[in-house]
């Protein structure tokens, strides 16, 4: 199931408040109701994949249970959470690796490697994956205590409204939260607000933006033989992906900060304008923010230990970027993603980029530059289609320049481009801000205007979900 | 921030009301719809196909659905786009509509499909009938059609081309429409609808009377020997203006897509059939005139004129002209297009049989034309159509 379709809005998420709300008396049973109807969200993908759920979740719990004991025995819980780490990678690897890996090898080697290949990674493996290690990290650092309770465990796990798109959560941060928690009235409105506005960018915007982008990159994949892609064309597909897949991705955020709002959960930001940033270092203090934390507390900190020179900054920023790459799926182009972005970092940090005098313009398009080439690792999805698309962009492959379906593109989804554009900004907020600070007629205004224009941003919503059922942030999801 | 917050407030009041109300409605007014989807599934089927059909049903069928189609319609009015539902349907500058398509069309299994028909054209040639193709026209002309942007066009007459060369290679006689109605008295803007993917019902009688032209003058089948059936003026003409909005005028909406002036014609002269079909495996027979028989007035309730006619595209259908026993006997294997073109055919048959596969049902072509003897056997599609399903048969 989708937050963006007609059956999550207009069946699930009312019964799901409705009997949430209805059941304020107890904590543990609106947990326990949570708990149900992330079950049933998760079973929209199929049943099986609810069992293997159980069974992980079983198993984190369990394991969870044992790193504790022994640390009430004093004895050593290293060769626990290293098995339990293990078991969860390897099960990630199963489900996000293998089936390639087989198609790959069968292709090589002429083999009939069906059975394996034909294996579906459940929804949202890889974000599972990162919570139960976060959970055993946790309890094994002492961070924080283990709630002994397994349903407020298994709703840390698959609590629905971060399933899909994150933020990925990390259990010391939550733990307290699904235990006690109130949601006032304050949390539900600012929530629905969240929410629709997730639902504004990622149906009005990024859903628009990924036909065009989708369109101009399966052409590029047929280019040569069939046809070509002038180098305006591959620029308009570029910059249409970048809209979708920040729209998309902040739009899921927004949606799953707002629905927990609705739920009493405060989780952190996920996005602050990366498109903004004024570096590639800033870039990814803005972009996919739980992302990047994790990694930061999981990965970098432990491979930093105590003494860390430049050297071994630059080796773990390396493989910390590496394993981002490889999380994202099995593809040399999410790799070479990985090693693009560390490059970047890590020259900025070797030539301290940050403290550099540059004016903000350079800063902002060297950062753009850098970003649109970025996303072509991530889209083009193999390094054939890497170097074609590349090729089309710099007008290399006897393309041409000049396309007039660019120029028809951009005229027909003029409006989303220049709405793609503007929300991509701070320019928004900022001018929320403004009009609530000048007081007045302004801010009297502001309240009239911005629950009308929230309604007007719903019933589009609606009228253009009823008119498609094109899902493609599923396929380009960062996790 | 308490103007923010009021703000939030006043939308959330607004949203939960208006949410909890619709939700409700929706519901209760969906609940026949999904308790008889529910009650089709079998006992085999598992919960994995009970959450696909709730989810179907929950996806596909909203309260007040075509209101929110036609505000979705204006808003591309508004916008000044001439492209819906992502470049899936596109328009033209005389505000005609097509299908986009970004991708170069594929002609590559047009010759083994060719090759299917020729061997359809062996095993009725040996039980003493002959078979012929006919090529309905594409949306897209390139003489009339006029995009003054670069729009993707969805031009398929190369699929069309295509597949008159193999079946002229495979020695199988066919009638190339759009060359019929080139040649017409009909102007380009009178043989398509604006907002539909068929060839009009004028358009429809051209094709026919071309058809039987040829039967006589090539197969010494005179079947109107005092050109009295293809005569147009001995047919009633009913205009309905403005009142015709077609299959791409029903996806885009009516704002965007603008609605066609609808001919109907319907015969001047004493007609009595029978006409069997099955839709969603129920047998229907009706009886009567031409009127009666072989129009389904109760598609005219839905607007859909067109496939009024033999009560449009159904896997399988026999009319008995109840008239002439003597005249011969045909098998039409087609699509949607043809329908105007059998009823006008059917005063002057015996009987034919229509099987439509691309009807959702499949039907055994091979076992009926081994049960039955036909004088002629008609394949017709429309280039859009002419894909694996229509020409599952003889497949060698």
């Amino acid at each position: 199931m989708q937050y963006s379709s007609l059956m999550f809005i207009f069946y699930f998420f009312p019964i799901t408040v409705g009997v949430y709300y209805l059941l304020r008396f107890s904590q543990r049973l609106q947990n326990v109701w949570l708990l149900i109807a992330s079950l049933l969200f998760y079973a929209w993908s199929g049943i099986l994949p609810v069992i293997f759920l159980l069974a992980d979740i079983a198993l984190n719990y369990g394991m969870g249970i044992v790193i504790e004991r022994l640390q009430k025995k004093e004895a050593s819980t290293k060769p626990a959470l290293a098995v339990a780490c293990v078991i969860n990678l390897i099960l990630l690897f199963i489900f996000n690796y293998l089936s390639p890996l087989a198609k790959g090898v069968g292709s090589l080697f002429n083999l009939n490697t069906t059975a394996v290949s034909s294996i579906l990674a459940p929804l949202g493996i890889a974000l599972i994956t990162l919570h139960s290690i976060s959970y055993l990290v946790d309890i094994y650092r002492k961070d924080v205590e283990m709630d002994k309770d397994p349903v407020n465990f298994a709703l840390y796990i698959i609590f629905f409204p971060i399933l899909i798109g994150g933020p990925i959560l990390q259990y010391a941060d939550v733990v307290h939260q699904i235990a006690r928690r109130k949601a006032t009235w304050e949390d539900f409105s600012q929530g629905v607000c969240r929410f629709v506005i997730g639902l504004g960018k990622k149906v009005l915007i990024a859903d628009a933006m990924a036909l065009i982008a989708d369109h101009i990159f399966n052409l590029s994949a047929m280019s040569g033989s069939l046809t070509n892609v002038p180098a305006s064309l591959a620029l308009v597909g570029l910059i249409a992906f970048a809209l979708q897949i920040y729209h998309g991705l902040s739009g899921y955020s927004d949606m799953a900060l707002g629905l927990g709002r609705i739920f009493g959960f405060h989780y952190r930001e996920n996005y602050n304008y990366p498109y903004a940033a004024v570096s590639v270092t800033d870039f990814w203090s803005r972009c996919y923010i739980s992302l990047l934390s994790w990694f930061n507390n999981y990965v970098l900190v432990p491979l930093n230990g105590r003494n860390s020179n430049h050297d071994h900054m630059v080796r773990n920023t390396f493989v910390m970027w590496l394993l981002i790459g490889l999380l994202l799926g099995c593809e040399w182009t999410f790799l070479l993603w990985g090693i693009w972005n560390c490059i970047f970092l890590i020259f900025e940090r070797v030539i301290e980029f940050e403290n550099m005098n540059i004016s903000s313009i350079p800063r902002r398009i060297y950062v753009l530059v850098f970003m649109l080439l970025g996303w072509v690792f991530y889209r083009t999805g193999d390094l054939y289609q890497l170097s074609v698309f590349m090729e089309n962009l710099f007008g290399r492959n006897d393309n041409g320049i000049f396309s007039d379906m660019a120029l028809m593109l951009i005229r027909e989804y003029w409006v989303v481009f220049l709405a793609g554009i503007v929300f991509a900004t701070p320019i928004a907020p900022k001018l929320g801000r403004l009009l609530i600070n000048k007081q007045g007629v302004w801010t009297k205004a502001f309240s009239v205007i911005y629950p009308l224009l929230m309604a007007v941003l719903l019933i589009l919503v609606v009228i253009f979900l009823n008119r498609s059922g094109y899902d493609p942030f599923l396929k380009y999801s960062l996790l | 921030m308490n103007f923010s917050r009021r703000a939030c407030s006043a939308f959330a009041i607004l949203f939960i009301t208006v949410l909890g109300i619709y939700s409700i409605l929706n519901f209760a007014t969906r609940l026949p719809l999904f308790q008889s989807k529910l009650g089709q599934l079998s006992a085999n089927d598992g919960l994995n196909d009970v959450i696909h059909t709730v989810d179907y049903v929950a996806n596909s069928s909203m309260l007040g659905g075509e209101e929110l189609v036609y505000s979705h319609s204006r808003l591309q009015v508004l916008l000044g786009k001439k492209e819906s539902g992502g470049f899936e349907i596109i328009k033209d500058d005389n505000g005609e509509l097509g299908y986009g398509n970004f991708y170069p069309v594929l002609t590559t299994n047009t010759e083994e499909y060719a090759l299917r028909v020729r061997w359809l054209q062996d095993y009725v040639s040996d039980k003493g009938g002959n078979v012929i193709f006919i090529n309905a026209i594409d949306l897209f002309d390139r003489s009339h059609s006029s995009y003054s942007s670069d729009l993707p066009v969805n031009d398929q007459n190369a699929i069309s081309d295509a597949m008159l060369y193999y079946l002229q290679s495979y020695e199988v006689n066919y009638l190339d429409s759009r060359k019929v109605l080139k040649e017409s008295l009909l102007q380009p803007e009178q043989y398509r609808y604006n907002t539909d993917i068929h060839w009009t019902v004028e358009a429809s009688f051209e094709v026919f009377t071309s058809l039987i032209e040829k039967l006589s003058d090539e197969y010494d089948l005179d079947l109107d020997p005092d050109s009295y059936y293809t005569n147009l003026d001995n047919y009633k003409q009913s205009v309905f203006p403005q009142s015709y909005v077609g299959v791409l005028g029903q996806r885009t909406g009516s704002p965007f897509s603008g609605a066609d002036d609808f001919i109907f014609i319907e015969p001047d002269f004493q007609t009595q059939f029978t006409m069997e079909y099955k839709r969603n495996n129920t047998e229907y027979t009706v009886t009567g005139d031409f009127n009666e028989a072989l129009i389904n007035h109760s598609y005219w309730n839905n607007g859909a004129l067109y496939a009024s006619y033999l009560s449009g595209e159904t896997p399988w259908k026999r009319i008995t002209n109840e008239l002439s026993q003597d005249g011969p006997r045909f098998l039409f294997i087609c699509d949607s297009f043809a329908m105007p073109m059998i009823s006008f055919l059917a005063p002057m048959a015996s009987e034919i049989y229509v099987i439509c596969p691309l009807a959702g049902q499949s039907i055994d072509v091979e076992q009926y034309v081994s049960e039955f003897d036909f004088d002629f056997v008609f394949v017709e599609y429309y280039p859009g159509d002419m894909t694996e399903e229509a020409f599952d048969f003889f497949i060698r």
